[in-house]
């Protein structure tokens, strides 16, 4: 059975992103059928699932790289169901993929520098007439790309093509261009997926610091301990569907989600 | 019985300092049907793939019955007995139904190609059926079942199989695992990688449960599906509270 809504408890405030009855069909397939969800103001929740749940492509309705079959989603209160990524970005959702790929032969720096969003540069006319002003915007953009290398400690590589960074390093390059648009939320698209144990603690780190700083978080993660650790809330998908929520150790119990992970769901 | 396959300390992984297998040791006896569990990224396919030539071996051995196969190139390994399905890309979708077959005996002695080819046939009713249909317009159980008879063409002692269920609707899915149930009876050693944990239970002999990359459980498949070491090893359901 599936709840209407689902929204988040009430210290975590109201939604800043929701998705209702959502559905994405893919020919004859339902990748996400009828799922609702709901990210509270500051608030760390969980997408968990079994395999071919529909977690990424639920992720790929909010942050509108796909356009929804059905649903609405909403962010801040504002319908935004099939405007694409940067229309989300601009009402502060970005995300992150699950295999990032920087531009590879740009340096880290510029890699970051992609990230920011309506920049007077891009305007020829305000180049003629306010040059001296897009140059202040362009070097605060990269006092603020350096301090987010800072943040996510790749300084030291910024002026290297990102095409020598690791795995787990490309994910926190990713994390800082996200942040370049000052996103309200961010949704991280299994952050510890190839990440060796070090800087997987530092993107834990990270991503609590984010919180702490405000930002609602919805994480796809198939590391249940780090959604142990991070989350207060978790909501698990099987088949396309709303399946239920609880606390990481209420649904790490739950006999519905243990079969449905056990391919109990047909 | 001795061991069909086996492994001792095997560390793998696509690069050097990121391990995904990390200290494997797996025994799987002649005859067996051994199923490889544990939840995303604990590392099965890769194992399969180390074992298969297909990764990176860091350290550590894999051995077909006393023949070291660590080191042997992927392409040599079926020569020594081992075949391995992939999960994808595991047919040419543009050539025939009796051409992947042509391909994959291609290895044998040239007497022998036509005959076997007619054993796999009659193994395969719904391949000799149409012969000359073109392999991408086959259903999704369908490939796997051609992927598959690639496989057996040269009658290998041991078969490793990543996740054959992936895509498939359940009825196909126990279509595939009763054929696979069948080649085993019929002698040959399988391993099997699968998520879908229930159906490859039900046909499994035994079962070894990966977690980030080592083994946390072996023992009788018979049962395990109940039983709550799968949901900790799945879920950590024990980790976060769950009684013991």
């Amino acid at each position: 059975m599936q709840p209407a809504a689902h929204a988040p408890n009430a210290s975590a405030g109201a939604p800043v992103l929701e998705g209702h009855d959502l559905v994405k069909q893919f020919g004859g397939l339902r990748a996400v059928d009828g799922m609702s969800i709901a990210l509270g103001r500051g608030e760390m929740l969980g997408l968990i699932g079994p395999n071919g749940a529909g977690k990424t492509t639920l992720f790929n309705l909010l942050a509108g790289s796909l356009a929804p079959s059905a649903g609405t989603i909403r962010i801040a209160g504002r319908t935004l169901s099939h405007r694409g990524p940067e229309q989300r970005i601009a009402h502060g959702v970005a995300r992150t993929f699950q295999i990032p790929r920087p531009f590879a032969e740009m340096t880290v720096l510029e890699n970051v520098l992609t990230g920011r969003q309506n920049q007077m540069g891009e305007r020829i006319w305000l180049n003629l007439v306010r040059p001296g002003r897009v140059a202040a915007e362009e070097r605060a953009a990269v006092a603020k790309a350096r301090a987010l290398l800072d943040f996510v400690t790749l300084s030291h590589l910024e002026h290297e093509p990102a095409r020598v960074l690791s795995g787990g390093q490309r994910k926190l390059l990713e994390l800082a261009r996200v942040l370049m648009a000052d996103p309200q939320a961010i949704l991280l698209d299994e952050p510890a997926a190839g990440v060796n144990p070090t800087l997987l603690e530092l993107i834990i780190d990270r991503i609590l610091e984010l919180n702490q700083q405000g930002r609602s978080i919805l994480l796809i993660e198939h590391n249940m301990e780090m959604v142990a650790r991070l989350c207060g809330r978790v909501v698990v998908m099987a088949s396309g569907r709303y399946l239920t929520e609880g606390a990481p150790e209420e649904i790490a119990r739950n006999p519905a989600v243990v079969d449905a992970y056990l391919g109990g769901v047909a | 019985m001795d061991a069909a396959l086996s492994t001792r300390a095997l560390v793998a992984g696509y690069e050097p300092d990121l391990p995904i297998v990390r200290g494997v040791d797996l025994q799987v006896r002649g005859g067996e049907l051994v199923v490889l569990l544990g939840p995303n990224g604990a590392g099965k396919s890769t194992l399969v793939k180390a074992i298969a030539g297909l990764v990176p071996v860091h350290s550590g051995t894999a051995a077909l019955g006393t023949t070291d196969i660590t080191v042997v190139p992927a392409h040599e390994k079926i020569r020594h007995g081992l075949a391995f399905v992939p999960q994808t890309e595991n047919i040419f979708a543009t050539l025939s139904i009796h051409d992947n077959l042509r391909a994959a005996a291609d290895i044998l002695p040239k007497d022998r190609r036509a005959r076997r080819i007619a054993d796999l046939y009659a193994m395969f009713p719904d391949l000799a059926a149409r012969p000359s249909l073109r392999a991408g317009q086959l259903s999704g159980g369908q490939r796997q079942m051609l992927a598959v008879a690639r496989a057996l063409i040269v009658e290998p002692s041991v078969l490793i199989l990543d996740e054959p269920s992936a895509g498939l609707s359940p009825k196909i899915v126990a279509e595939v695992f009763a054929r696979l149930q069948a080649i085993n009876r019929a002698g040959v050693t399988i391993v099997l990688v699968e998520q879908n944990v229930k159906a490859a239970l039900a046909i499994a002999d035994r079962a070894v449960i990966l977690v980030e990359g080592q083994v946390r459980h072996e023992g009788p498949a018979a049962g395990l599906a109940e039983d709550p070491i799968v949901a900790e090893l799945y879920l950590g359901a024990r980790r976060h509270g769950a009684a013991p």
